[in-house]
């Protein structure tokens, strides 16, 4: 119906304003609070784009890696920065070099019109992939791309990850004291914090068939424990844990794909066993993506380093 | 276009008027406290209307317990954050005053 074509294609350009939009207001914001909530805001708005684009394995990690997860560690690197700032309301003073920026869009569209002979369908690709999902163990084209027709680099990005983590728990160092949270606080957490475990576990079994996987239901047991270290101040996770947790995804996945150097090539599952050993694969990943989330947002390692006296 | 998607239209409409109602609280009430009370109430109401219609355009037990399941959940989380925020500002403002 010709109605409903128009007012998609209304939705479409009034989504594509906002982003520009709220992505300016992110960018260049006097007040860095408006800043961060632009930024927060616009992950949102990018989210429903993705999902309107029929990517929505990418509207979920943008949803809940770019907004929430990344919206929270802005708060609280406000917080901590407003804490300490002489002045009330932080302002950023943006360099007028910095309008260059806004010629970005522009060079993107630019790669994207020339790159856009060489996607997966129009190279031929495209059938041959999906032809061949039956042997990779999952349902879902995205799962089966990232697990196994590109498994190696989801474990490169999981050691990417890795790196991250550790320079933070290097870096940082964070002394808390446990509190007891509000009772409304404590009333909403008591239920969303078992509420989003559960939901992690869905989102990493939906991987395999619908639009989830590791990334995605790491992201929200890191929110679980995120939420958990904000209400209680408390992170009962010592350096043995964490270095284990860390270290999981990336070892669970190096040691399996090793292992199929016996039986055809490096990281070549075998089509009876693709399945499992992709669950397998995806249930240490979301271990390591939580550790690593939770540990990067806390800021550094709540443990004392060796030689520092024990608070 | 039988009845159904007619009363969720309806729904879906009348659910935009109130967040369009909150978000003028948002923008020209003069205190916190007053745009917290607009935002909170105007938008849970909306939110309300437009899950109901979308339930209705839907079909599906499932999905209609899903949604619904969504605005308990955003009720819950939005009054939650309303009150630590009004709590706060509340310690605040008699801090200023001792």
């Amino acid at each position: 119906m010709a109605g409903i074509e128009l007012g998609a294609a209304a939705f479409d350009w009034l989504l594509a304003t906002m982003i520009v939009v709220l992505a300016a207001l992110a960018a260049f914001a006097r007040v860095l609070l408006t800043a961060i909530a632009g930024l927060i805001a616009l992950g949102l708005v990018l989210a429903i784009a993705w999902a309107r684009l029929g990517a929505v394995d990418v509207a979920i990690a943008e949803a809940v890696l770019g907004s929430g997860v990344l919206g929270g560690m802005l708060l609280k690197a406000w917080s901590g920065f407003a804490a300490s700032a002489v002045d009330d309301d932080a302002s950023m003073h943006v360099a007028p070099g910095a309008l260059v920026l806004l010629a970005l869009p522009a060079v993107l569209i630019a790669i994207g019109t020339v790159y856009a002979g060489h996607s997966a369908d129009a190279l031929g690709i495209g059938d041959a992939a999906r032809a061949a999902i039956g042997a990779t163990g999952v349902s879902h084209p995205v799962t089966a791309v990232l697990l196994d027709y590109r498994a190696l680099d989801t474990l490169m990005e999981l050691a990417v990850l890795l790196v991250a983590a550790l320079a933070a728990l290097s870096i940082g160092r964070i002394r808390l004291r446990a509190r007891a949270p509000e009772p409304a606080l404590e009333a909403l957490l008591r239920l969303v914090v078992p509420l989003l475990i559960l939901v992690a576990g869905v989102l990493l079994w939906r991987g395999a068939h619908a639009p989830g996987g590791a990334f995605h239901a790491g992201a929200a047991l890191a929110a679980a424990a995120i939420l958990v270290l904000l209400g209680w101040q408390q992170l009962a996770i010592g350096r043995a844990l964490a270095f284990a947790g860390l270290a999981l995804g990336v070892t669970v996945f190096s040691v399996l794909g090793a292992l199929m150097l016996a039986l055809g090539g490096l990281l070549d599952w075998p089509a009876e066993h693709a399945g499992s050993l992709i669950l397998v694969v995806e249930i240490a990943a979301t271990i390591s993506i939580a550790f690593a989330l939770l540990l990067l947002f806390a800021g550094g390692a709540p443990w004392p380093r060796a030689g520092e006296d024990q608070r | 276009m039988n009845v159904l998607d007619i009363v969720a239209a309806v729904l879906m409409l009348t659910g935009l008027v109130f967040f369009s109602a909150g978000t003028a609280g948002l923008l020209r009430f003069g205190d916190t406290f007053g745009r917290m009370h607009a935002l909170t109430k105007a938008d849970n109401v909306g939110l309300g209307l437009l899950v109901t219609g979308l339930a209705l355009i839907d079909g599906s037990v499932r999905g209609a317990v899903e949604l619904m399941l969504i605005w308990l959940l955003v009720m819950f989380s939005g009054a939650t954050a309303c009150y630590l925020i009004a709590n706060r500002l509340t310690r605040e403002m008699h801090d200023g005053r001792d």
